[in-house]
């Protein structure tokens, strides 16, 4: 059977890792036996790019534009960019609020997730190398932290390299598994995790293979990222750089470049020199001690302190319940963080796993459990944020509290404020703060209802948050019993149609026959669901109501037939009316699951 | 985020996504409504409805659950039981975290019973009234000061009645279990319908009402 793949999209280093007999294996480049892809796309002016070590040698390049952590900018739209962003790169600009942002290269405008797909594809292409066969279904990791737009962008970019994403797995999450497979700890761990863009702090609870998330907390926009750029603001106040040339886009990639090299030196040696070599030839440098480089980043160390008291507070636990500590994370490496880290939890931290590797080894584990590989672990994580919806008055009203384990669900009525309103307008949110303006704006819809007169209607909206922490919203208007269709419009995100439309303008499928790729796809969904509903058939034979199983076995022969044809259109329509059929029966099979652990346990308890 | 409605999605399953997620939370209609008939949030997990109730055995029916139903473990089901798979992981988590709190599972309870805190729930119960008056005063002090520049002297007061509530609050959870003991033995006792839930539900409103008061003062002091 085919592989499904476990992929670390790191703000600076991206792996794919996938589980074999002996555990998680990362994935090296057959060439050069590197296991990391550097996060780094180069755009050449004929519009070509390049990914990786390559791309990365190419920073500061004046003939091409070169990306770095595009991570930091997954579901953000223009409004959320920072002075040093737009001093770091040229953004397309002209959208209006809610839109996606975009970087401008050359005449081109790409968005995020477009960038993403690019570190993607050639992730997926060691893969195929590797395994022998093309991967097409993945788990990729995210920060705990990442709210909804950033995990919808980050499954597009998936969509975008030709990865079905089977799951979004928390990246504290993911370690935690690798640690707890490799070590078989039981008990409380707190994972910390500060990568090269991101912080997260998530503390688990570890018990025959389950892993319980109790709390996680983090900032998505703090990493190893803002050591560079605080170091560089140090280089450049006293390496006597002339400031015309100090502010240019290609200067200030050297000089981050340089501040990079000198803080992974310093990881080990107490002193170094931090220098520049411009393309004029001219040489600036200027020296570094540990304890002056300690200095100028310990304002950094300490944000990630405050998420860890939270977190430790929101789980109802102080540092002595806390049994483990492991680090992730390449910044991990800085002896300052481990002070730190050892100082907030009373104990030393853990790091016997690469801090590099060790998320990408969870997400193949996690990988593995999907497929079935492994069966005995299982995770239970929590929604970082809180959602909710406006209210009267630009208020926030929380319908789903941060750190509820996932999947989970409420139902919530809504009414109208004026008579012969046609429509309830629901504005989604999420965070923690008290006003809506304050809270990340998710979604804005507006739902059409039978007019009447004011606080008649009733409209029941229901939230569903899946496995992956993403967000699903239903609507109906109760009164008239209709379902009613719901426009929404995802906040700083890509729609449907303009992801379809990048996969088909992109180069790699402009040479293939997309009609010949759909149809292949829909051929394959039909016979994986005729595969599983002839099981559920055999399986649950007991269980079927009266002319049940004529009824789906009818609707899977129409499928049959229509497999022989190539309409994929028409095949995926069968597909949803054959899954509709079959439904009733599947929550029959759940709810007995139910009942029949109950009666199970009952018996135990009796003995 | 997505939005779906009605026979559009597939992945959150048509026409019923709506019904079983209702089901899911209030007990609903469609088909699965059989589900939450026949099994309330005690009976989720097999237990009978009793206040008192043992956490670490509650949490491995939990783990029991969860490793049959949740959607990671039914990757080779059809669609149709990878849904079915989902909607009722959400319910087993909901009932999860209303039963493992004393609080939440006591409301439960009432519920179940026919009962509720009604509008005593808004009102502050009489026991906490000068407590109430005292902590908001406090925090008008330290509010005051935040705004003026520091004060530690308001600053360690306000955590000493943060401490003080933390007290308090331990001791009325203590006298919540002698009660939910002795409830659960006039139930089982009697008629199965407890007489007398006055006391049960002062306790509830008066550890209800300290809780949201600690969460102020924390919100207070971490501002400050």
């Amino acid at each position: 059977m085919e592989r499904i793949v476990g992929i670390d999209l790191g703000t600076t280093n991206s792996l794919i890792a996938y589980l074999d007999d002996e555990g998680p294996r990362v994935i090296a480049d057959r060439a050069t036996g590197r296991a990391s892809v550097p996060s780094v796309v180069a755009f050449r002016p004929d519009g070509s790019n390049i990914v990786g070590d390559e791309a990365r040698a190419l920073v500061g390049n004046p003939d091409t534009t070169t990306i770095q952590s595009v991570k930091r900018f997954m579901g953000l739209g223009e409004e959320h960019l920072t002075d040093s962003d737009r001093g770091q790169y040229a953004f397309a600009g002209g959208d209006q609020a809610g839109a996606v942002l975009r970087f401008q290269v050359g005449d081109r405008a790409i968005s995020p997730p477009e960038v993403s797909a690019l570190i993607l594809r050639e992730l997926k292409r060691r893969a195929d190398e590797a395994l022998g066969d093309p991967v097409t279904r993945a788990v990729i990791t995210v920060p705990a932290y990442f709210n909804d737009s950033q995990r919808q962008a980050t499954k597009d970019a998936g969509r975008l390299a030709g990865l079905k994403v089977l799951r979004l797995v928390n990246e504290p999450t993911a370690a935690a598994l690798a640690y707890g497979l490799d070590s078989m700890t039981e008990g409380s761990v707190a994972v910390y995790d500060f990568g090269g863009g991101t912080f997260d702090i998530s503390i688990l609870k570890l018990e025959r293979g389950i892993f319980e998330v109790k709390a996680t907390n983090g900032d998505t926009r703090l990493g190893g990222d803002d050591i560079d750029a605080s170091l560089s603001e140090w280089f450049l106040a006293g390496a006597g750089l002339p400031t015309e040339l100090a502010s240019t886009r290609e200067v200030q990639a050297l000089v981050r470049r340089a501040a990079e090299d000198a803080k992974c030196r310093l990881s080990s040696a107490d002193e170094t020199e931090m220098e520049v070599t411009l393309a004029d030839g001219g040489r600036y440098a200027r020296v570094l001690s540990r304890s002056e480089f300690d200095a100028v980043i310990a304002p950094v160390i300490e944000r990630t302190l405050g998420p860890c008291r939270q977190a430790l507070k929101d789980a109802g636990m102080t540092p002595s319940d806390i049994d483990e500590i492991v680090l992730v994370g390449g910044s991990t490496r800085i002896p300052l963080v481990r002070t730190r880290v050892e100082a907030l939890f009373e104990r030393a931290p853990h790091c016997e796993l690469d801090p590099d590797q060790v998320v990408a080894l969870g997400a193949g584990i996690q990988a593995g459990i999907l497929s079935g590989r492994k069966k005995d672990m299982l995770l239970l994580d929590v929604v970082p944020l809180s959602l909710g919806i406006e209210t009267m008055g630009g208020v926030t009203t929380r319908l789903i509290e941060r750190n509820t384990t996932i999947p989970t669900g409420v139902v919530d009525t809504f009414t109208t404020a004026v008579d012969k309103q046609t429509a309830v307008d629901v504005h989604v949110l999420q965070g923690e703060r008290e006003l809506a303006a304050d809270c990340r704006s998710l979604a804005r819809f507006s739902i059409p209802i039978e007019p009447a007169t004011a606080g008649f209607p009733r409209v029941e909206v229901t939230f569903m948050i899946d496995a992956n922490g993403i967000l699903n919203v239903t609507a109906r208007d109760v009164r008239t019993g209709q379902e009613r269709s719901v426009d929404v419009k995802p906040s700083y995100g890509l729609t449907d149609e303009e992801v379809e439309r990048m996969l088909e303008e992109s180069i790699d499928f402009a040479e293939e026959d997309v009609t010949a790729r759909l149809l292949a796809e829909a051929r394959t969904e039909a016979e994986g669901m005729l595969r599983h509903t002839e099981r559920t058939l055999r399986d649950a034979a007991e269980r079927l109501g009266e002319g049940e199983a004529e009824q789906i076995r009818g609707s899977m022969a129409v499928l049959r037939d229509l497999l022989t044809g190539t309409d994929y259109n028409e095949i995926r329509e069968q597909i949803d009316r054959l899954n509709e059929l079959s439904t009733p029966l599947a929550q029959r099979i759940m709810s007995d699951a139910i009942k029949g652990s109950l009666e199970r346990k009952s018996a135990s308890d009796v003995v | 985020m997505t939005v779906s409605e009605g026979s559009t999605d597939t992945t959150i399953c048509s026409g019923c996504g709506m019904s079983a997620a209702k089901q899911m939370v209030c007990g609903g209609c469609g088909v699965v409504q059989p589900l939450t008939r026949e099994v309330d949030y005690f009976t989720t997990f097999a237990l009978p409805r009793s206040l008192v109730i043992d956490l670490e055995d509650l949490q491995q029916r939990y783990y029991a659950l969860s490793r049959q139903l949740h959607p990671d473990l039914l990757h080779d089901r059809s669609p149709a039981e990878q849904t079915a798979g989902l909607r009722a992981t959400a319910l087993v988590t909901r009932a999860y975290r209303t039963i493992k709190d004393p609080v939440q599972r006591g409301l439960y309870w009432l519920s179940l019973h026919g009962e509720s805190l009604g509008r005593d729930n808004e009102r502050v119960p009489p026991e906490l009234a000068a407590t109430v008056f005292e902590v908001q005063e406090k925090l008008e002090d330290l509010r005051a000061v935040r705004d003026g520049g520091a004060a530690n002297g308001v600053r360690s007061e306000v955590e000493a009645v943060r401490g003080e509530l933390g007290c308090r609050m331990d001791d009325v959870t203590r006298r919540l279990h002698d009660n939910f003991a002795t409830t659960d033995r006039n139930a089982a006792g009697g008629t199965g319908q407890p007489n007398d839930l006055a006391e049960t539900k002062a306790i509830l409103s008066e550890l209800h009402y300290l809780k949201t008061l600690v969460r102020d003062v924390d919100k207070e002091l971490e501002a400050a």
